[in-house]
């Protein structure tokens, strides 16, 4: 399954993108961390920030153990700054 | 009690502030209606402007001029109304209302507000520190500096 990352702020920065794709293999149905371990596998320039990114699935903050879609809006959120 | 939460587009200006803090009252017709009712005995707003002066990834300071804020919605929107009503309940509040800006907010103006009431001082002023930890920690919002 091939799944697209919506980036923002330093993420989308580091990336040169606001969006990348992840491939998750051959799993119908990934985990939230393996979405983040592939992604930092994939994508080197975010490897730094993923330390302390959540994945934000359909607008809400996901655990590590729920699962995702390809039809899922998939969000990376790292340090956030608002104020 | 209630809270309300305003995502608004470029600088906050005093008109929106009042109107939002009207609605909230309205929203709770039964509850304290503000300062003047006799159950609230503290008031404690909160503005964020944007500075002038910014701290740079090398460690300097820079001149900006103004911030622009990147906003993911609707969870912006849903994580601050979502931190409001905690703060609200986790405090005993009487009310909650915050307005945050997107988009480019010069420097001087308002781009935060939070306004809290309560029955007494300390659970306000710990509550406006509890949002904004919350608010830093969990409402996608992200702010990227326009250089002078």
């Amino acid at each position: 399954m091939v799944v697209q990352v919506l980036l923002f702020g330093g993420m989308a920065r580091m990336a040169g993108t606001s969006r990348v794709e992840v491939d998750l293999g051959c799993s119908q149905t990934p985990s939230v961390s393996r979405v983040l371990e592939a992604l930092g596998e994939q994508h080197a320039a975010l490897q730094g920030a993923l330390d302390t990114a959540r994945l934000a699935v359909n607008s809400k903050f996901a655990s590590d153990g729920d699962t995702v879609s390809a039809s899922d809006e998939l969000v990376v959120i790292a340090l956030v700054g608002g104020g | 009690m209630t809270a309300q939460a305003d995502i608004v587009v470029g600088a906050i200006e005093e008109p929106q502030v009042t109107a939002a803090v009207q609605r909230a009252r309205e929203l709770a017709p039964t509850g304290p209606k503000g300062e003047v009712d006799g159950e609230t005995g503290a008031l404690v707003r909160f503005d964020g402007r944007v500075r002038r002066m910014e701290r740079t990834e090398c460690g300097g300071e820079r001149e900006l001029a103004a911030l622009d804020y990147e906003v993911y919605e609707p969870m912006a929107s849903s994580q601050l109304h979502e931190l409001a009503q905690r703060v609200l309940h986790a405090h005993g509040l009487h009310r909650v209302v915050v307005l945050h800006s997107r988009g480019v907010v010069p420097v001087g103006a308002v781009s935060f507000v939070l306004v809290v009431e309560s029955p007494h001082r300390a659970e306000a002023l710990a509550a406006t520190v509890d949002f904004i930890d919350g608010l830093k920690r969990d409402v996608p919002i992200w702010k990227q500096p326009v250089w002078a």
